[in-house]
């Protein structure tokens, strides 16, 4: 099971006090989306070709001067959380899935209760599993359930092909901002996405969750080493030499996730600790609202 | 702890190169990867070296077959505990004579079963049965058996002929505590002798009997001291006649009765003790050999009735009946009959005819064809089939002569050879049944054995403090199985663990 009962008292009990309640569109402009409204801002002259429906009638009838009102378009906080589903993200021995879908799932109610909306995606999926989205605080157990249900079962084919979809999704567009939930693993297809989505104004936010035997794993005895995404097979038979190995290797990846992320102004924050998951998470959020 | 099969236990030697083989030839273990991509899979590629340990699961695996394998042999905690013990203590009147120190037979049983019983475990199951009624009289630990003994006091019964029952007896341990010990004791019982050992003497003190006619007594001494006897009439108790009699003698003894004495009493005269009666009684009030045998039977026979001395026993006193002849009836069977010559019972032979033995005796068992050459019909099984000791004799007789008979008719070298062996076997036989013959007809005399001495044998015999205690065995073969079945469960949790 991988969220407790009292999953979404303990979420709300976080200090999400970071997150704007409503996000500020343009100013004349009509939000068609659903939850969008309108807030005075201030008058000016009327020009040829405004909208003679925002006349202000009542300045008119008093100086007999045309003046329009402009209004702020207030829209709905909409943002995207993508969760990576590719078979390595089952291992750990929590599993870095229920890490993510917890933090997902935070992410959303923390966002419900602020009257914005989250769209959580899977990614790398079968088709029937479709993205869970929530947009008022008491469908947060609905969510809660359907997420139990999903599995990290892909392989890196898929995950490329659903990237490719998320893409191509109208909601992306509308997104202010997209958490991205993964390992990272395969940093250069990541990379292409990561730009891709940036590219369609949602701010890239990288959480990249490992388990602590990924980071540093422990190898006494020679092991047959079995690739979780593609069942490729490769025994360790000298396990001081295989350490050494992955352990740079490991680390050159981490240094140019991070590189990568500053370059391009990606928030990213690397989670081991299953525990320090949600502060964690919470931190990360404050620090890029105060931002 | 014992094994039920330990050969069983040769095979944890199959453990070893089980052992061996999971240390050295099984593969490395699988694990999962979330990805291969950072293992540097470009190194060269080394020989997997074998493993020198054994996995945790494989030890888990080799403990549950050790577990299956103690538990096929049976295994069971031995716990003693202590045999229960039944006790039975002599009440009869015997034991309430005193010793040379004044304290009774059964003070003294209390003594030596306090004692014996001080070195007993205190949760010892007691049982404490008393001879001869055969009853129980308490149940429970030792101290209650100690206490029950004390309440306990010599009863006025003699002793009974029969003994106890194996169902009195009980299964576990027996004690019998008395002054003498019981025939038919069960190897397993411990005897604890108490009194002192007695003189074994002629066996009573005084007999008393009716006066005959005519008194022809045969007493004799079958104990190991000389006695003295005296014969008294009634009334008057004047001393008729004095006998002396050493170990093993036997005197016959003729008295002419005055008619004027009702009734005859023998008297132990040397200082008989003063014990109640609870033993048995042998007396023969008759002075005259039941059977003799005339110079006029075949040279066969005649000398099989010399070989016993004892056939004329009495002396001078001419004998009940006189065989003096054998005849072969006319039959095609070999049977054949005694004649009885007349002696000095001969009103008595001379109503025996033939007829009468033909009645009498049980002629279809003599027919040789029924019984092997040396199959002699067992005397006392005479005694009991026949009506009368005349009639015994007979046949008995009559059997002897049938198989003389049957031997010369055989012809056979080799029976000829052991026609003295024969002779012997068939004299023996004779012998016990005319002196079962003679102690019938004392038992039928009209005896008052009121004042008869107990013979009494003292026989002192070490207890053994063996087998007080019993093992018993409690299996747990089926826990030891239980361990292993979970030992396994955890061997391929073990491994299922690795494999992830």
């Amino acid at each position: 099971m991988r969220f407790a009962p009292d999953f979404v008292d303990r979420v709300l009990a976080l200090p999400w006090s970071a997150l704007p309640k409503r996000g500020a569109g343009a100013i004349g402009e009509r939000a068609g989306a659903k939850g969008a409204g309108l807030e005075f801002e201030e008058h000016r002259a009327y020009r040829p070709g405004d909208d003679p429906t925002r006349l202000d009638w009542q300045i008119y009838a008093r100086s007999r001067k045309p003046f329009v009102k402009l209004q702020r378009v207030l829209e709905a906080q909409r943002e995207l959380v993508v969760v990576d589903l590719s078979a390595s993200m089952a291992f750990g021995a929590e599993p870095k899935l229920d890490r993510a879908l917890r933090l997902a799932a935070a992410l959303a109610i923390a966002l419900a209760a602020r009257g914005a909306s989250a769209e959580i995606v899977p990614l790398g999926a079968p088709a029937s599993l479709a993205p869970e989205r929530l947009e008022r605080l008491v469908a947060a157990r609905e969510l809660i359930a359907a997420l139990e249900r999903w599995s990290a079962a892909g392989d890196e084919a898929a995950l490329e092909r659903a990237r490719l979809r998320l893409l191509e999704r109208r909601s992306v567009a509308r997104s202010s901002r997209a958490w991205i939930l993964s390992d990272f693993y395969a940093l250069g297809e990541w990379a292409q996405f990561l730009e891709a989505l940036r590219s369609r104004s949602a701010r890239p936010c990288l959480l990249r969750i490992l388990d602590a035997e990924e980071r540093s794993p422990t190898l006494a005895e020679p092991v047959e080493w079995i690739d979780a995404e593609t069942g490729e097979r490769w025994v360790a038979s000298d396990p001081a030499a295989a350490r050494a190995g992955y352990a740079e290797r490991f680390a050159a990846h981490a240094e140019r996730l991070r590189g990568f992320a500053e370059r391009h102004g990606f928030p990213l924050r690397e989670l081991v600790e299953p525990a320090q998951d949600l502060p964690e998470l919470v931190r990360f959020e404050r620090a890029r609202g105060a931002r | 702890m014992s094994l039920a099969q330990p050969s069983l236990l040769w095979l944890l030697l199959v453990l070893a190169p089980l052992a061996w083989w999971l240390a050295t030839g099984a593969k490395p273990p699988l694990r999962r990867a979330p990805s291969l991509a950072f293992w540097p899979r470009e190194l060269p590629a080394t020989p997997t070296p074998r493993r020198r340990r054994l996995p945790f699961h494989a030890w888990l695996a080799l403990l549950a077959a050790a577990l299956a394998i103690a538990a096929l042999s049976g295994p069971s905690l031995v716990r003693e505990r202590p045999l229960p013990l039944r006790l039975w203590l002599d009440r009869s009147a015997s034991m309430g004579a005193r010793g040379s120190g004044g304290a009774t037979r059964l003070d003294e049983a209390r003594a030596q079963l306090a004692r014996a019983l001080a070195d007993e475990p205190a949760e010892t199951p007691c049982e404490l049965w008393c001879w001869p009624l055969a009853e129980r009289i308490e149940s429970g630990d030792v101290a209650a058996i100690l206490r029950a003994l004390e309440r306990l006091d010599a009863s006025r019964f003699v002793g009974a002929e029969e003994g106890p029952t194996s169902s009195e007896l009980g299964a576990g341990r027996l004690w019998w505590v008395g002054d003498r010990e019981p025939e038919d004791l069960p190897p397993r019982a411990a005897f604890l002798a108490v009194g002192e050992p007695l003189r074994r003497n002629a066996g009573w003190v005084s007999a008393s009997f009716t006066a005959p006619r005519e008194l022809w007594l045969v007493v004799a001494c079958t104990g190991t001291e000389r006695v003295e006897l005296e014969l008294r009439n009634e009334p008057g108790a004047r001393a008729l006649e004095t006998l002396a009699l050493e170990p093993g003698a036997r005197r016959a003894l003729r008295l002419e009765v005055d008619p004027t004495w009702s009734s005859l009493r023998l008297v132990a005269a040397n200082g008989a003790d003063q014990l109640p009666l609870d033993d048995e009684l042998n007396l023969a009030l008759d002075a005259r050999p039941l059977a003799a045998v005339s110079r006029d039977l075949p040279a066969a026979l005649q000398r099989a009735f010399a070989a016993d001395e004892r056939l004329a026993f009495g002396g001078e006193q001419p004998p009940e009946l006189l065989i003096d002849g054998a005849f072969l009836p006319r039959s095609d069977d070999p049977r054949c009959a005694l004649r009885f010559g007349a002696g000095a019972g001969a009103a008595a032979v001379e109503d025996l005819r033939w007829e009468d033995l033909e009645r009498d005796a049980l002629w279809h068992r003599l027919a040789p064809a029924a019984w092997p050459l040396r199959g002699i019909v067992e005397g006392r099984a005479i005694a009991r089939a026949t009506p009368s000791a005349r009639s015994a004799i007979a046949l008995v007789g009559a059997e002897l002569h049938c198989a003389l008979d049957a031997v010369e008719l055989a012809q056979s070298s080799a029976a000829r050879a052991e026609l003295p062996l024969l002779c012997a076997l068939l004299v023996d036989e004779l012998r016990s049944l005319l002196r079962d013959a003679q102690l019938d007809r004392a038992r039928s005399a009209p005896l008052d054995l009121g004042e008869t001495k107990a013979s009494v044998r003292g026989v002192a015999r070490a207890e053994t403090r063996e087998g007080r205690r019993a093992l018993e065995q409690r299996p747990f073969g089926r826990w030891l199985a239980l361990a292993a079945a979970l030992a396994w469960l955890a061997a391929c949790a073990a491994r299922g663990h690795r494999a992830l």
